[in-house]
């Protein structure tokens, strides 16, 4: 694979051109109701060109390796016809020459596992749910495995041959009485083993608990409060609250939002530090190269609340001038590389939850993630379910929390933060650019807001 | 019939879906040329029932056919139970969905229709930050089973989206619309003047307070309003014993003038189709008739289970509709306007797809929201969450729905205007 690879690079009178090519296999299994709804052996096979000349990209997608020259040439044609109307210097920051086989020291080898051992094991989750209690109507579990070897080469010299595994995982509970229904899941994911799929009983058996009580819970009242969010909610706050804006494809052509957005501004209070990393291999995130060969780096981007980094691609390093963090990721070989997360964390402050919520006369104590969106400035996420506080005490359970915020003032809003920490995993991931979904995590402690807008009932 | 069906073993049997698409576009960013990118991809999928278990293989590798059938039956042993079989020798109607012009579409034209749309929103302000797209897409599907249907068809896609972002200090404000056609006639004029309509009527934003309000719901956003709908329609979630409205069909559910369609037939649309992924052709299926829920859209495996027939929906993953059409009113969008004292227009939203649909709730930020007061738009609001029941609101609070429709991602919907919903504010 690299004569062939870099024999085809040969053809790229470019200023810069890259070929990655994936063989994977994907097992999808889903349980939906009350039996095993569909199992999927998926095996993608296929690569991409990307050139640049003089500031313009060309991109080349294909199936068969036998068209790999006929891509280059389409890419660099397509290449030359966006340089010759831009007319630009390309700009790449400098990466390192990387020659290297990579494959992650795995704790439980799925290929280990033999698939009658996967779904007796799965499936005995769906057994505990439909046997919890007989308001519980419904389980759906979804489990996906993927596989890939990534093989990627640059006309600067680096070829890589990288091994990933991507496993994500929502088992959930349904009880519905007459026309309420309530859905309440758990994730799990790992980028280095099976094992993250065992032992789930009794955070399950939880789940299973809240649904039936969340049937008789009112859906949240509207309006603006104190919000504790629990470390997954807190990790899915920081990825769309601020992980997006980070991403330097943003404003790196783009001078009104890198002005917004320049180095050194006070963003938040001095305990909030924000980084995005590719460490971690038992979450979601975990990347040893991005998709342009760039060895991953811890980045931060928040330190005693002020802006001390950002997210990047070669390009938008090369353009902005700054460092090269290795965040330039896409979802599979049909698309080309877009400035993406990995595991996006805040480091742990030392707040007990009891801390948090002991002076809070009316707020939420929010649980869980359910999935979010931004853009850039507004952001929207979504608790799994949540606790009303009243008099600095937990009380009532309520469901269907929504949130929302604007970054400029949430995260100085952010006035503690707990010492304890924990991972979001799951099934699903980030979308960006038709990119979906991508394996993103990340490890937070609890949090508190101050001034969070809450949708629901009047 | 394909090859790889002669060796079958006993008790079997099987299903070929290629997936051939040719893609193709420009892109504008940051009101500048971005690049050009194309892409060939080969998709096969084969599915298998072996002694009633059913089960999916599915891979890009050239003449990997024969490979994906061995993986699909070495799955079985593992696979779904079914009690069905697949479609055997069926006639289908052609649909016109194929236009000859849009293969000859080139990178030029794209990156002149692409330049153009981008300098139209330039020149109201030099200093928004302008992106576009156009897109071509040729697609040509084919399925085959061993108990003997065959059929293939082609369809055309071009699609054109034109957006601006305007950052001024910490205020940012995004817009745009987005098109498709099976041919290359997208009226790019109105899409231009619909994107500069929305820019003249974001610029000053103006403040709310939290209430219960009239509001109405751009077309782009009515699906996020009908997910509900369609979800608690769908026969996997009727099965499975999800759905809300498993005992409701045939009842007054909503208001009289709500009627939900699905229609897979109609020619010249991005997302009909002569037949479903499993070989059943597909038809028009009334799923809410005046307020009445009538139909659970049903792949082969649920109509099996609800002791009816496909409604030409099977997607190899359950149920799916093809193009959801709510029929629209007969008062114009400034009529709507006009009848609202003091309200909000929404143009998007954020995170209204997160949620459970079975419970009908559907909230979100607004990303792109307009006052109205005294029947005109006064200016923006920011800052606020919107929320609704859908459930509720199209039974108790509908006001009335536009006669203007717009095609938005394979779905057909009027402007909708809901009284009573909730925005809260900070």
């Amino acid at each position: 694979m690299k004569d062939l690879l870099r024999n085809a690079l040969k053809l790229a009178d470019v200023d810069y051109c890259e070929i990655r090519f994936e063989e994977s296999e994907l097992l999808s299994i889903s349980y939906q109701g009350k039996s095993l709804d569909t199992i999927t052996r998926d095996t993608p096979y296929g690569g991409n060109v990307r050139a640049l000349h003089k500031g313009g990209w060309g991109f080349a997608c294909f199936n068969n390796l036998d068209e790999l020259e006929s891509a280059v040439k389409s890419a660099v044609k397509q290449a030359k016809l966006a340089g010759g109307r831009l007319g630009l210097e390309s700009k790449l920051a400098p990466a390192p020459v990387i020659e290297d086989e990579y494959v992650p020291e795995y704790t439980l080898d799925p290929r280990g596992v033999s698939l009658s051992e996967k779904l007796r094991i799965i499936g005995s989750y769906l057994d505990f749910i439909l046997g919890y209690d007989k308001a519980i109507t419904a389980a759906q579990i979804i489990y996906n495995e993927r596989i890939s070897t990534v093989y990627f080469a640059n006309s600067e010299g680096t070829y890589i041959k990288q091994e990933k595994l991507d496993i994500g995982s929502n088992l959930a509970a349904t009880a519905r009485r007459g026309m309420t229904t309530v859905v309440k899941r758990i994730g799990r994911g790992s980028s280095i083993g099976f094992d993250c799929m065992l032992d789930a009983y009794d955070e399950l058996g939880e789940a299973c608990s809240l649904a039936i009580q969340l049937l008789d819970a009112p859906q949240v009242k509207a309006g603006v409060y104190p919000v504790v969010c629990d470390p997954a909610l807190a990790g899915l706050f920081v990825h769309e609250a601020f992980g997006h804006l980070s991403e330097a494809d943003n404003a790196y052509k783009n001078p009104q939002l890198a002005k917004t957005m320049t180095l050194g501004r006070v963003l938040g209070r001095d305990i909030l530090a924000i980084y995005d990393t590719g460490e971690y291999p038992k979450n979601r995130g975990y990347l040893k190269y991005d998709d342009e060969g760039v060895p991953t780096r811890r980045a931060y981007l928040v330190k005693d609340g002020v802006l001390v980094g950002r997210l990047h691609s070669r390009e938008t390093a090369g353009i902005m001038g700054e460092e090269l963090t290795g965040n330039a990721r896409a979802l599979n070989y049909t698309f080309p590389p877009l400035v993406r997360m990995r595991n996006t964390c805040i480091a742990p402050g030392d707040a007990t939850l009891e801390d948090m919520i002991k002076d809070i006369k009316l707020g939420l104590y929010a649980v869980g993630s359910g999935g979010g969106q931004t853009n850039g400035e507004m952001f929207n996420f979504m608790a799994g379910h949540g606790f009303m506080i009243r008099d600095g005490k937990l009380a009532e359970l309520v469901k269907d929390v929504k949130l929302m915020g604007n970054v400029f003032t949430t995260l100085m809003n952010i006035d503690m933060i707990g010492n304890d920490l924990a991972a979001r995993d799951g099934a699903g991931g980030c979308g960006k650019g038709g990119q979906m979904p991508l394996p993103t995590s990340g490890l937070c402690p609890s949090i508190r807001i101050q001034n969070v807008i809450a949708g629901g009932a009047k | 019939m394909a090859r790889i069906f002669k060796n079958l073993p006993d008790n079997s049997q099987a299903e070929l879906h290629r997936r051939v698409t040719r893609s193709w576009g420009a892109t504008f960013q940051n009101s500048m040329f971005e690049g050009t990118s194309e892409s060939s991809l080969d998709l096969k999928t084969v599915r298998v029932i072996k002694s009633g278990k059913l089960s999916t293989a599915t891979g890009t590798k050239p003449g990997s056919e024969a490979d994906l059938l061995e993986n699909a039956l070495e799955l079985s042993e593992y696979g779904t139970g079914v009690d069905y079989g697949f479609p055997g020798l069926a006639g289908y109607e052609d649909i016109e969905l194929a236009n000859p012009e849009v293969p000859e579409m080139d990178f030029p034209e794209m990156i002149e229709i692409g330049d153009d749309l981008m300098q139209s929103i330039l020149k109201v302000e030099p200093k928004i930050r302008a992106s576009s797209s156009v897109r071509a897409q040729v697609v040509e599907v084919s399925l085959d089973n061993s108990n003997g249907f065959s059929g293939k068809y082609m369809k055309t896609v071009v699609s054109a989206g034109l957006g601006a972002q305007y950052i001024q200090g910490d205020d940012f404000l995004w817009f745009g619309e987005y098109r498709s056609s099976w041919a290359n006639d997208i009226d790019y004029e109105d899409l231009k003047r619909e994107v500069i309509r929305l820019f003249e009527w974001s610029k000053q934003t103006v403040g709310m307070t939290t209430g219960s309000y009239p509001v109405i719901f751009a077309p782009g956003e009515v699906g996020h309003l009908t997910r509900p709908f369609i979800a608690s329609l769908n026969g996997k979630a009727v099965t499975r014993g999800i759905s809300p409205l498993e005992e409701k069909i045939g009842q007054q559910l909503l208001d009289p003038r709500v009627t939900l369609i699905d229609d897979g037939t109609l020619p010249r649309e991005v997302s009909s189709a002569p037949f479903d992924r499993e070989g059943v052709p597909t038809q028009r299926n009334v799923l809410i008739d005046q307020g009445v829920p009538t139909t659970i859209l049903a792949d082969l495996e649920t109509a099996k289970q609800l002791g009816t027939k496909s409604t030409g929906n099977g997607s190899g993953r359950g149920p799916e509709p093809h193009r959801v059409i709510l029929l629209p009113g007969d008062r114009s969008l400034e009529g709507l306007i006009a009848g609202i004292d003091l309200g909000v227009i929404i143009f998007s939203t954020m995170g209204a797809w997160t949620g459970n649909p079975f419970s009908g709730n559907v909230s979100g930020t607004i990303a792109l929201g307009l006052k109205i007061v005294n029947g005109e738009i006064a200016g923006r609001v920011k800052n606020c969450m919107f929320s609704m029941n859908s459930f509720k609101h199209f039974k108790d609070h509908l006001i009335g729905f536009s006669k203007e429709t717009k095609s938005t991602r394979g779905a057909s919907y009027p402007y909708v205007a809901l009284d009573d919903v909730v925005i809260t504010t900070g």
